[in-house]
């Protein structure tokens, strides 16, 4: 995937549509609002479907297990959509959270998704290793999103208080250490990078045949 | 057709339900998080979301029940059984605020009233569409899923255990078709529509954020604010 493809014309030329000053960049942003409602979606029926089964140590490890499955999407995400996807990403991801009260992930996401997507940008969008690269670090950027509160805090007044009341919580904290920190980012990293490989080999196979990508 | 509170603000609404949600991580004691859970119910049937809140209800008692099973033969409660609970507790208002939401608000004037206040379309116009489109994509998995159980390979613990790869494909595929079918139709209606034209946008009801949505914002934040302060006065922290 070296070359970009001649994009075909998205409507048909008309002068009324096209005296009324719309441009293409909104259908980019509707993509990106779509491809993000699938992942959120898919991202909480994975995260339903090993809570259920009873895999917990997969909750640790949640977002290694999505960059396995999920790869495909983003990279499709970042393809088709010109306007800053990981960032668009991050927006959403961080929003969600903010909704749910927790404010961690958006001061972390929000960067790393403007680096990628900068880096992305600049080294060139159609060239697979810049694709993989940006999204792996962009990946590996999310998982440290959701945990770095957890175990830079953990001395914090707030966070000792809350474990006394809540004994899950409790078991999150005592669980929160450098080393699992650490292997989290490292699962998400590779994970993203596998991940990105099978997405790739999908995306060759079924949608530039079909001339989506 | 939604129900709504009349005339209130979408921004007024969605203010009710992020600072409840906000407040209930916040507090540590389950005391205030009880508190701020019945607000959430209020909130819940002002906006007539009853069946959400049955539904919630139906959840927060069949769990008290197992884990009052599970005292009952064990003499002790677990600890992954208080902890869920807590949990429940804990997220309770999360997910009621969210049903609350999804009740009463009207997603058109809500984003009309974001334009209005000067949120910029690249943030805007994805998070309307993520929301607006999350149902519709459940939708079109249990679709898949069926076809896919009709064609010998049923989407099972078993199966995505022994044959991740392949049931990845078989789901992921049809519903990126489908997105980007949808992202295509769904962006010619909306140029048609005028969307990406430059100017102000009229509205056929008038947005306005009045005296009555800031009153009502404040007297609930001031609730909330009220039991965070008291929580962290009576041994919070």
């Amino acid at each position: 995937m070296r070359r970009a493809p001649e994009e075909p014309a998205f409507i048909p030329k008309s002068r009324d549509i096209i005296d009324s000053g719309t441009s293409r960049g909104v259908s980019h942003l509707i993509l990106a609002g779509i491809l993000n409602s699938l992942i959120v979606v898919l991202s909480h029926l994975l995260y339903a479907v090993h809570a259920v089964a009873g895999f917990f140590v997969l909750s640790f490890f949640h977002q290694a297990l999505e960059n396995l499955f999920l790869a495909t999407v983003y990279l499709i995400m970042i393809l088709r959509v010109k306007a800053f996807p990981l960032t668009i990403n991050a927006i959403v991801w961080g929003g969600l959270g903010l909704a749910m009260g927790y404010w961690p992930v958006l001061p972390v996401a929000l960067p790393a998704g403007l680096a990628a997507d900068l880096f992305i940008r600049k080294a060139g969008r159609h060239r697979s290793g810049v694709m993989l690269a940006g999204y792996a670090f962009y990946a590996t950027c999310l998982a440290g999103a959701n945990g770095w509160p957890i175990l830079l805090l953990k001395q914090s007044a707030t966070v000792r208080q809350t474990a006394l009341m809540d004994p899950f919580f409790a078991g999150m904290v005592e669980t929160a250490t450098w080393p699992v920190f650490l292997a989290q980012l490292a699962a998400s990293l590779v994970t993203a990078l596998i991940g990105g490989r099978f997405g790739l080999r999908l995306i060759r196979t079924h949608f530039k045949p079909a001339g989506l990508i | 057709m939604k129900k709504r509170i009349p005339s209130i603000d979408e921004r007024a609404r969605l203010w009710m339900a992020l600072s409840t949600g906000i407040a209930a991580l916040a507090c540590i004691r389950w005391q205030s998080q009880i508190l701020i859970l019945v607000l959430a119910f209020g909130l819940c049937l002002a906006g007539r979301a009853l069946k959400g809140v049955a539904a919630f209800l139906t959840g927060a008692v069949l769990l008290g029940a197992g884990l009052f099973l599970q005292t009952l033969e064990t003499g002790n409660h677990t600890l992954t059984g208080t902890g869920l609970l807590l949990m429940a507790v804990k997220f309770g208002p999360f997910i009621l605020t969210m049903v609350y939401l999804y009740n009463t608000l009207d997603a058109s004037r809500f984003l009309r009233a974001l334009e209005h206040t000067g949120v910029p379309a690249p943030v805007l116009v994805p998070l309307g569409v993520t929301f607006r489109f999350m149902p519709s994509f459940v939708r079109e998995f249990t679709h898949i899923r069926d076809a896919l159980a009709f064609r010998g390979v049923p989407v099972t613990l078993r199966t995505v255990i022994s044959r991740p790869l392949a049931l990845t494909e078989y789901l992921l595929i049809p519903l990126l078709m489908r997105a980007l079918l949808i992202g295509e139709e769904l962006s010619r209606s909306a140029l048609a529509r005028g969307m990406g034209a430059p100017g102000k946008k009229t509205v056929f009801r008038p947005i306005a954020f009045t005296l009555k949505d800031t009153v009502l914002c404040l007297s609930w934040t001031g609730l909330l604010v009220l039991i965070f302060a008291w929580d962290r006065a009576t041994g919070g922290l």
